[in-house]
This record gives structure tokens, C-alpha cells and sequence, in this order.
């Protein structure tokens, strides 16, 4: 087979995601490899090639009848970006764009933006290496996941929520997608409330089609790689700022606390974290609780049992402080270890070790960040997590967040969780099934060892959380294997579930459709065809 | 003579009981020893692909050693940001039983992406 400059084809008949807790079977001689075009003349070129790999992808999966996925650094939990076709790996694409005032609507000038703040990356970019080019400009990305090494599509496919409660996830600081949506179709969508590309970049672009439209883009900004190729993204960032924190290994369970839970007000600790009033130059962008639920006093009166509290401060000039210390030195578990965890809770079933272990380790998770002063790629960098892990992660409304810790720490109690937890508070999205979606989303995630004890712990929490009636959403890449699609449309409701298989109807034709259709859509029913009102243009 | 009895009673009952308990951890035991050699997290590739590992085999105690491992990293930057050789328990028990014949060790190696220069539109 002939492949056009930019392609290759892989010899790989399954793949095991990061964290080593499923194995997808692939179809032999389905995946295929993107890379940077070379020898032609320019940069444009060069993209304008990979849009036309993509093009060529999408025809031979058609015509051969395959399904295929875009991959990026394999981090998902769950299957929601696989698929038994081919997987394509566009981790190569890393071409970048910085964006010229002649180049944007003129709207989104008149509104008093500047395209400075703009920046044009490929698919395959990751965050990290987005940070360090954005640094040099004198920039920064507006929200980050918990660590840095996801490729920028991979990290907003799934709603990666990061922990900004006035911002929002890292997808809402998309602003334009170029999206291939067919052999003969790639365009370019963004918000028709929000219009940010002029005619000279689409023309650059050579796309087929540019839409604008709010509803379209809602939804096709958190699509797990079901809405086509996303071959490009523009972000807009910001100014170059620095978090500095502020961090106490154990804050009392009380009003206080729960306060800053329920409404990120935080003055019923400031004492505590010593937090400085806010200013214009510096206030709370980030806050997160770290909960070791053996180690847990709900009644508040046992301050050496309450959770790590750790809040951001963002600067809009760089305070005087020291650079965040280096890691720590010595052993770290090894890539084993969590298998060899798994299977003795497995086998042996030693229940009553799982308290005992988890207060072992759980100082190895915890660093004391008081005091530090960073970027975003400082504060919330490279993982260190190895081999098997399980991490599950749920959207609750803020207000509910007191209500389902100690739903949860009570359910600890009766049936030990090989765990911690961690809650994060995020900004609600306008994405149509973007997780963060209540005002502000605490986002409760428990991470422990890949086992069926944890399994059965998570089963139990959700239907707890159900029989209660108190709603939740999943995060779409991290532990969520009961999902399905009465749970989907009962955490999203049926207008935003139609509204985004609608949507998808909108950009892809049926054979495209059948592409990118992949076994986790089944199972949650988003793969169903609408009727729809009018007829698709 | 009963307390020797006992005594070798006790030894073979502690030996049954470590053979049996390093027959249980043999299974669990995939990979005894990492080595991971790192520059920057970023590569070119997902995570835990295996285009990008290769289990080499070496002969004679060393003395038939296997040709050098060139990973096709883009030409344009050309550069490793990763190497991580992983010895198995399989790959020791291979060696013990052929008395160090066969030396398998599983190599995974990570390029660094190729990263163009920031243009502009």
C-alpha cells in the first residue's frame, strides 16, 4: 500500500492504556502513525498535508469498513478513545502557530481582544511542551489536568477539568477547532457569540467549510474523538502568571472547611493557610482537598485527622519567593508494585491490611507545597504514577460536596476503599456533556490500586449516590464502567444528549459517522441516530 | 531423637511453606527490575505501545551479544528522550535454566517528539 508523506503504518495488534488497567484489541494492519510532513516548502504545507492524511485515513477506513480512533498519550481509564479498528497515533503532530491581528474576525478585535493571546497548536502538542513554548512567549495555558503529559486534544476530549473554580476546565479555553469530519470535508467551527478566525487563516487552512455555531461547538469540544479528526486548536491563553501556595497537611473537618467546600469561601480557614487578602495583582484560582479516608474525623474535633487543604493563589507579577524545591530523592515504587498490590487484595484478600496500608503511603502522596511559587508547568507537572492504578473521578454539585465526603468516609468505614481521595472545585462548562457541569463542579476523584476491591468500592458509591438522589456526572476518561445510556441521559439530561448526537449528525455523514464510531458509544447509547427537524445542510 | 525428628519436621514444613510462597509471588513477579534512563516525560508515541519495544536476546554468557537497537526517531531531530530495559522473573528463570546461555532482557525506548519552531499565520 502507497501512503502519501506523513503516514505510516504500525504493526500493533492491541494496546494497553497508561495506567495498565485494560488491553484494546486492534484490527491487524488497521493503525496507522501521523508524522510532520517532509520536504515541502513551509509550514503551511506541512499542515496543510497532515489535513489531507487525515482526509486519506478517513477514506481508506470507509472503504475497507474499519473504525478508526486519533490517539493521544493513552492516559483514559476507560475506553472511551479506543476502539477494536485501527488506532492512529498523531503524538508527532506538533506544529505550533502563533496568531496575527490580520488573521482574527475583526469582531473579536472590536471586542477589545488581542491576538497575542491567541496560539494555533496541533492535535499531538502536549501540554508540557505547550507550557514551555507559551512560557517563552510570555504566556500561559488558563488551566492544566492534575499533571502535564496529555496531548492537548487527548486532555480536552474528555473533559479534563483541572482545578481553576473561576475559570473552568482546560477545554473552556478552546476557542476554535479544525476539525476533519470526512474525505472530502474539514472545517472550521467555532462559537458564532465568540468569533475569533478571520477569512485569511481559514484560507490558510484551506478548509472546506467554516461554521460558526454555539450549539455545534459546544458539543464538539468534549467528543472523545467521535466528531472526526480535531486536527487543530486554537487556545487562548494568558499572560504569563504564577501560583503560589498555600498548604496545610491537615485542616479540621469544620465549618470552615466546609464553607470553602460549598461556596470556594475561604475565610473560615484563612487563618489556618495564613491566605492573604485578595488583590487585584493576586487571588484563589485553585483549590483542592486531599482526603485520607482512614485517617478522617467527620466530627471536626481531631485536627490531626482532617484532609490536606492546598489553595492556589494566582500573580499576576511574579512574587518573591523560592523555586519549587526539587523531588524528592531515593525509591520510588516500582512499575510492579501496583500489580503485585492488586493481586494479593485480589487473592489473599487481606481486608483489614487495606487501612494499614493506605495510612503507609499516603504521606508518600502528600508534598509539603507551603510557600511555593511557580508556573503552571511547576505546580502541576510530569506523574510519577506507575503500572496498574485505578482512578475514578465524579462531578457533584459544590453544595453536595460535605454530604457525599462523608457518605463516602461512612461507607469507608463499613468496607475499606485501597485509596485516597482528592477534590478539586472547577468552573461550570458550557460544554453540552463537559462533566463540570453544575456552577461550580467539585470534582471528587478516588485513585488507589487497580483490584475489585476498589471496583466494588466505586459500584457501591455510585449506586449510594443514586439511591440518594443526589446527581453526579463521571469523568469520561477516568474509572466508569457502569456508565450507559439510561446514566448518561440521567446525568446529562435528554436534551443535551440529543443535542449532541444532533450536533454530530450535523458534521459527519453516515459512513463517516460509522468511522468513529467506537464500542464505549454503544455502551452509552451515543452512537443512536436522531430524526432531525430540518434536514442536515 | 523425637526433638531431631520435630526438627527436621519443622525444616521441611518451612521449606514446603517457602516454596509454596514463592510459587504464589513467581506469577506476580512480571518484572522484577526497571531501569528507566530519562531526559525530558515527553516522546512521540503513546504510552505503552509496543512499536516501540523490542526484547533482545543475548548468547554464551555475552559473548554473542545482539546488534544495536536504532529506533526510527524522525530524522529531524533525531533524538532519544527515553530508554527503559526491564528484566523479567521469565527472563531470569530462562537464564538460570540455561545455565546463562540465553540472557532475554525487554528494551522500550521513547523519541523525542520533534518539535518545529512556533510560526505564524
Amino acid at each position: 500500500m502507497r501512503l502519501p508523506n506523513g503516514l505510516q503504518q504500525l504493526v500493533v495488534s492491541e494496546v494497553t492504556n497508561r495506567h495498565e488497567n485494560f488491553t484494546q484489541p486492534l484490527t491487524a494492519g488497521a493503525s496507522f502513525k501521523l508524522t510532520i510532513p517532509s520536504g515541502l516548502p513551509d509550514s503551511k504545507s506541512e499542515y496543510r498535508q497532515t489535513t489531507a492524511n487525515f482526509q486519506w485515513l478517513i477514506k481508506h477506513a470507509i472503504d475497507n469498513k474499519i473504525r478508526l480512533r486519533a490517539i493521544g498519550k493513552n492516559w483514559s481509564f476507560a475506553k472511551v478513545g479506543v476502539t477494536n479498528g485501527g488506532m492512529v497515533d498523531t503524538d508527532a503532530l506538533m506544529q505550533t502557530f502563533a496568531i496575527r491581528n490580520t488573521s482574527v474576525a475583526p469582531a473579536y478585535l472590536a471586542a477589545g481582544q488581542s491576538a497575542d493571546n491567541l496560539f494555533f497548536t496541533e492535535c499531538g502538542t502536549t501540554v508540557h511542551i505547550l507550557e514551555q513554548l507559551l512560557e517563552a512567549r510570555n504566556k500561559s495555558i488558563r488551566a492544566s489536568g492534575a499533571s502535564n503529559g496529555q496531548t492537548i486534544a487527548g486532555a480536552t476530549a474528555t473533559g479534563t477539568h483541572g482545578a481553576a473554580f473561576d475559570y473552568g476546565a482546560v477545554h473552556d479555553a478552546i476557542v476554535g477547532l479544525h476539525i476533519v469530519c470526512g474525505p472530502n470535508k474539514h472545517v472550521w467551527l467555532e462559537r458564532q457569540s465568540y468569533p475569533v478566525a478571520g477569512k485569511p487563516f481559514t484560507d490558510l487552512l484551506a478548509v472546506t467549510e467554516v461554521i460558526r455555531d454555539d450549539d455545534l461547538f459546544n458539543a464538539a469540544v468534549v467528543s472523545f474523538g467521535s466528531f472526526g479528526f480535531v486536527h487543530g486548536i486554537m487556545l487562548e491563553t494568558d499572560d504569563l502568571f504564577w501560583l503560589k501556595s498555600y498548604s496545610a497537611k491537615s485542616v479540621a473537618y469544620t465549618d470552615g472547611l466546609k464553607k470553602a467546600m460549598t461556596d470556594c469561601d475561604f475565610s473560615g480557614i484563612a487563618t489556618i493557610l495564613r491566605l492573604p487578602a485578595a488583590t487585584a495583582d493576586a487571588k484563589p484560582y485553585h483549590f483542592q482537598l486531599i482526603v485520607n479516608p482512614h485517617q478522617f474525623d467527620p466530627s471536626g474535633a481531631d485536627a490531626t485527622r482532617g484532609p490536606f487543604v492546598r489553595i492556589l493563589y494566582k500573580h499576576r507579577t511574579k512574587p518573591i519567593a523560592a523555586a519549587p524545591p526539587p523531588p524528592k530523592p531515593g525509591f520510588i515504587y516500582g512499575d510492579d508494585t501496583m500489580g503485585l498490590i492488586q493481586t494479593l487484595l485480589d487473592r489473599l484478600t487481606p481486608r483489614k491490611l487495606v487501612p494499614a496500608l493506605v495510612n503507609a503511603l499516603y504521606p508518600q502522596a502528600l508534598e509539603d507545597t507551603d510557600g511555593w511559587v511557580g508556573t503552571m508547568r511547576d505546580f502541576f507537572g510530569n506523574t510519577n504514577v506507575r503500572g496498574k492504578a485505578s482512578s475514578a473521578a465524579i462531578g457533584i454539585d459544590s453544595n453536595d460536596s460535605p454530604r457525599v465526603l462523608e457518605e463516602i468516609i461512612a461507607m469507608n468505614a463499613q468496607s475499606a476503599f485501597p485509596g485516597v481521595m482528592g477534590l478539586r472545585w472547577v468552573k461550570r462548562t458550557p460544554a453540552t456533556l463537559g462533566f463540570t457541569r453544575f456552577p461550580i463542579t467539585c470534582v471528587l476523584e478516588l485513585d488507589g490500586v487497580e483490584s475489585s476491591l476498589t471496583r466494588q468500592f466505586l459500584q457501591r458509591i455510585w449506586t449510594r449516590l443514586e439511591t440518594l438522589d443526589i446527581p453526579y456526572t463521571q469523568h469520561w476518561g477516568k474509572v466508569n464502567f457502569n456508565l450507559d445510556g439510561d446514566r448518561v441521559r440521567r446525568q446529562y439530561g435528554n436534551k443535551a444528549v440529543d443535542d449532541w448526537i444532533v450536533a454530530r449528525q450535523h458534521l459527519l455523514d453516515a459512513p463517516t459517522r460509522a468511522v468513529f464510531t467506537n464500542e464505549f458509544m454503544e455502551r452509552c447509547g451515543l452512537d443512536k441516530e436522531l430524526i432531525l427537524d430540518e434536514p442536515i445542510a | 531423637m523425637k526433638t531431631t525428628l520435630l526438627f527436621r519436621s519443622d525444616n521441611r514444613i518451612r521449606r514446603l511453606s517457602t516454596g509454596l510462597v514463592l510459587l504464589l509471588i513467581a506469577p506476580v513477579l512480571p518484572g522484577c527490575i526497571t531501569t528507566r534512563v530519562a531526559t525530558e516525560s515527553d516522546c512521540d508515541t503513546p504510552a505503552n505501545v509496543t512499536y516501540t519495544q523490542k526484547t533482545i536476546t543475548a548468547f554464551f554468557w555475552g559473548l554473542k551479544q545482539p546488534t544495536d537497537i536504532k529506533p526510527p526517531c524522525d530524522q529531524r531531530s533525531n533524538h532519544l528522550n527515553g530508554v527503559t530495559v526491564k528484566s523479567t522473573f521469565a527472563h531470569y528463570l530462562l537464564s538460570t535454566v540455561t545455565l546463562g546461555i540465553v540472557n532475554k532482557r525487554q528494551v522500550t525506548w521513547c523519541c523525542a517528539p520533534y518539535v518545529p519552531k512556533t510560526d505564524s499565520i
